[in-house]
């Protein structure tokens, strides 16, 4: 194709020239010595342009004579061929520049009678017709169906099942946004209101800190997670639990009532959730669980009281506030002087291997107050504490230990600190709560120089 | 003062220890002859007893073939302080109260001890257990089956809600040992689903706890529908030795109300009291590798990688999404680790623990939660990628048995925000936590 509007458009030096690179690019150039010696180049060039098939001639030769036999004696066969190559290649569709890979012209599409190409039947796009009875109307691809991704909606043993774990992990880790991710791969669907009940129902099983966490959790899936409406909802089914609840959980009412409380306080339930239960339930629980929520709700200050619902307990607030709270139940015990209080104050505090804080507090709060009454009564508490095994053996020596680590610094406001650790260490070896080795290490305590010398590479003396 | 002190002091801490250091030499003896762990881990002198054997291995326990099988692919290799102590008097059938720290043992103390007394042939409920909690209720019916596995030893936790029928079901097929909470268990007594004429063992575990959560009520209940023979073995004292009923009460600290509860419903019983910590710091090394961001946390791992996988390591993370996002970019950089997965079903956990405890696997990462339950105390190595923010679990992540304290090395990584959380547990446990050394391979 190039090459024939080359021919007509180019001047004629350079059609001569084309044609001759033509040649000389031929592998068996020199084999049509008639055509190129034969012409001159005007005639060449009017008849190529008039008839352009009559130059392919010299091609189609061309083609006879490389074929293997027709390689030497190119000159006699030529000519014959040149006259049957005329008359065969007329019809021919190959086209006839000299280009091409010998295929049929438009991939056979082209000329009289032709449908197009060979196999474009077969590509013809499929019509989907309802009345063939091939028709397969439960296809997936007859267009009427389009596929997405959905979460199942989970049935309610499948919510407890996957809940349980997220909200266990909670407990450990505490960290609401973790489980605001961990709940998002999850399809609650109209179920979302579950979520609490699950939480809810879990915390009664777990310590007082672990109800903390719940209503931190519950109150900042509000939103998001919960609406009002599902809150209502969750606590109107836990309402109507109540009775199964406390077979496992005996407060349970109680508990139930300071969540009531508490979401009211967090802002996550109307108050007239009470309102609305008024005079309407018989179940003896449910009722107990709304006196109670009535009462912490109507009490003064009860909004930032109820922050606290749950105790100040637990693994996760800081160690100075645990030692704060250690402080202060020991002053509340050396006035009311109950044990049995000291020991429930400290249990609620969920640290149990935190003990020998206490100790050290209470062996620096004996030393100074400055009084044998106080000593006594300490005594008398670590005592209890120890037997009832809430105090560790090993609480009770590393609480003593750090006594004598800081009694310098202990003796700048108790100049008589250590005379008093050794009537108290006497006292605690009576009770048998230290051993003979503590004892002396208490009594060496008072002989300030505690080394034995400076050359003895700070030998503790004995 | 309601709280009777005298009364205690008459009933062990006076008697008990005469009766300790009088027999006790020869299993001190015995006790010292085996003990490799780093000094000051030795439990005797904590452990106040009148009752002196003490049986360090399974083997000698008399136990049935079947049920010893499946103490050993539990995973469990020697007795624990409590269960070395524990389970003799329990099989004996003396009424027994053990105490000690939580996680020491005792659930499968009680689980090997009503195991071995029960009558697999007979349908019956045979031992009864209660618990505070549901929770702890499903953990021990894990504990109670996967050591009865061999014995082929049904056994049912009571859930009630949903699963009420489940549970009559359950109930009415006939089940060696129950489970559930005092409330829930009585329930089923007055449901008259659970048939308690054929009891043998009793168990109250955590006993303080299930006080302190307001059950005292329903424990007498229950222990009123117990078999008459136990009852009236209360007042006939002599009797209750030949007697096969078994009370055992189980409890980590031992305040007034539980006493009361012994006394009410035990008859001479054994008392163990393994006052010692069961799981303590001592003897751990503990280092904090600072990382700067928590992004860098990956790198500092896989160029730990190398140390760790000498011995056998434990990696820690604080969630299971965590854990799963850090498994395969371990993965991805083709560091060989096994993890727990948060999909994952129990039957898939322990093939996993198996592997680990078979030293298949060196690497294991884990959440707490995921962990729970399954003794890894005999890895020497403990990373903690993420600082547990719950105090009390950095004890359990890397806290060793007294009895077989070993010696182990735990590592921290520390980003700049975790820097108070690591100060706090420092003064949590009164412990001291270094930077770690370059040589630290050395310490493993």
């Amino acid at each position: 194709m190039d090459l024939y509007s080359e021919v007509a458009d180019v001047p004629i030096d350079d059609v001569e020239s084309a044609v001759e690179k033509v040649d000389e690019g031929d592998e068996t150039n020199g084999n049509n010595p008639i055509l190129a010696s034969s012409s001159t180049v005007d005639e060449r060039i009017t008849r190529r342009a008039k008839r352009p098939s009559k130059y392919l001639v010299k091609h189609l030769s061309k083609e006879g004579s490389s074929s293997p036999n027709g390689g030497q004696n190119g000159g006699a066969e030529g000519t014959s061929l040149l006259v049957n190559g005329i008359r065969t290649a007329k019809n021919l569709r190959r086209p006839r520049n000299g280009y091409g890979r010998g295929l049929p012209k438009k991939g056979g599409a082209g000329g009289k009678g032709v449908w197009g190409k060979p196999g474009i039947e077969l590509d013809v796009p499929e019509v989907m017709d309802e009345k063939d009875p091939n028709y397969d109307s439960d296809s997936l691809d007859n267009g009427d169906v389009t596929i997405e991704t959905i979460v199942p909606q989970l049935s309610h043993a499948e919510i407890n099942k996957h809940l349980e774990p997220i909200i266990l992990e909670y407990y450990g880790h505490g960290d609401t946004k973790e489980v605001a991710l961990a709940l998002e791969d999850y399809n609650f669907g109209e179920n979302r209101y579950l979520i609490a009940v699950v939480a809810i129902e879990l915390a009664m099983d777990h310590k007082p800190s672990n109800r903390e966490m719940t209503s931190v959790l519950l109150s900042d899936l509000y939103q998001h997670y919960l609406t009002e409406r599902e809150m209502e909802k969750a606590l109107d089914q836990l309402l109507r639990n109540l009775p199964d609840l406390v077979l496992d959980t005996p407060d349970a009412p109680t508990i139930l009532g300071n969540y009531i409380a508490r979401s009211v306080a967090d802002d996550t339930l109307a108050p007239r959730f009470l309102q609305n239960y008024q005079g309407k339930v018989e179940c003896d629980l449910a009722k107990q669980a709304l006196a109670r929520a009535d009462v912490l709700l109507s009490m003064k200050h009860g909004m930032t009281r109820l922050d606290n619902v749950w105790g100040v307990g637990g693994g996760l607030r800081p160690v100075t506030s645990l030692v704060r709270s250690m402080g202060l139940l020991l002053q509340e015990y050396l006035s009311s002087d109950d044990t049995l209080e000291a020991a429930r104050c400290l249990k609620e505090l969920e640290v149990p291997h935190f003990h020998h804080e206490l100790v050290y507090e209470a062996v620096v709060l004996s030393l100074e107050a400055v009084n044998e009454e106080t000593e006594n009564s300490i005594v008398k508490l670590l005592k209890s504490f120890y037997d009832s095994t809430i105090v560790t053996p090993d609480q009770m020596k590393n609480g003593i230990y750090r006594v004598l680590d800081d009694l310098d610094d202990i003796c700048l406001d108790v100049p008589n600190a250590a005379v008093y650790l050794e009537r108290l260490g006497g006292k605690c070896k009576t009770a048998g709560l230290i051993d003979e080795a503590m004892l002396q290490k208490c009594n060496a305590a008072r002989g300030r120089k505690r080394f034995v010398s400076e050359g003895d590479g700070g030998r503790f003396k004995d | 003062m309601s709280y009777s002190n005298d009364n205690r002091e008459e009933n062990w801490s006076g008697k008990a220890p005469k009766n300790g250091t009088e027999e006790r030499p020869e299993g001190e003896a015995e006790d010292r002859g085996n003990y490799d762990g780093p000094p000051g881990m030795d439990p005797d002198g904590v452990i106040e007893s009148n009752w002196d054997k003490i049986v360090d291995n399974f083997d000698e326990m008399k136990l049935k073939e079947k049920l010893l099988r499946g103490i050993y692919a539990y995973g469990f290799e020697r007795p624990s302080a409590i269960q070395q102590r524990a389970i003799l008097p329990c099989i004996m059938g003396h009424d027994v109260i053990a105490q000690a720290q939580s996680g020491t043992g005792k659930t499968a103390t009680f689980a090997i001890s009503l195991l071995q007394q029960i009558d697999i042939d007979a349908n019956e409920c045979q031992a009864l257990v209660l618990a505070p909690t549901r929770e702890l209720a499903q953990q021990i019916q894990k504990v109670v089956l996967a050591l009865g596995d061999y014995m082929d030893a049904q056994c049912h936790a009571c859930i009630g809600g949903t699963n009420v029928r489940e549970d009559l079901r359950k109930l009415s097929q006939g089940v060696h040992v129950v489970v559930g909470t005092p409330g829930r268990v009585f329930d089923m007594i007055n449901r008259r689903a659970l048939k308690t004429n054929c009891i043998k063992v009793f168990v109250l575990d955590e006993a303080d706890e299930m006080l302190s959560r307001g059950f005292k009520d329903q424990i007498y209940d229950v222990f009123k529908n117990l078999p008459a023979e136990v009852q009236v073995s209360e007042s006939i004292c002599v009797k209750v030795c030949d007697s096969n009923k078994v009370v055992i009460l189980l409890s980590a600290t031992m305040p007034a109300d539980v006493m009361e509860v012994t006394n009410h419903f035990m008859r001479n019983p054994i008392r163990i009291l393994v006052k010692k910590e069961e799981l303590t710091l001592e003897g751990i090394k503990q280092f904090y590798v600072q990382v700067e961001r928590e992004e860098w946390k990956l790198d500092t791992l896989c160029d730990l990688y190398d140390t760790l996988s000498i011995t056998q390591a434990v990696i820690f993370c604080n969630t299971r999404r965590k854990v799963d996002w850090l498994t395969e970019k371990m993965h991805e950089r083709d560091f060989t680790v096994s993890a727990m997965h948060g999909e994952m079903e129990q039957k898939e956990r322990d093939v996993i623990m198996r592997e680990f405890r078979s030293g298949s696997s060196r690497v294991l990462i884990t959440t707490d939660l995921l962990a729970r339950g399954i003794d890894v105390q005999q890895v020497s190595l403990v990373i903690n990628y993420d600082l547990p923010n719950h105090r009390e679990n950095y004890i359990h992540r890397i806290g060793r048995g007294g009895r077989f304290g070993r010696k182990g090395v735990a590592i921290n990584f520390v980003t700049e925000e975790d820097w108070r959380v690591l100060r706090d547990i420092e003064q949590y446990y009164n412990t001291t936590i270094e930077a770690m050394p370059m040589n630290v391979a050395d310490l493993i």
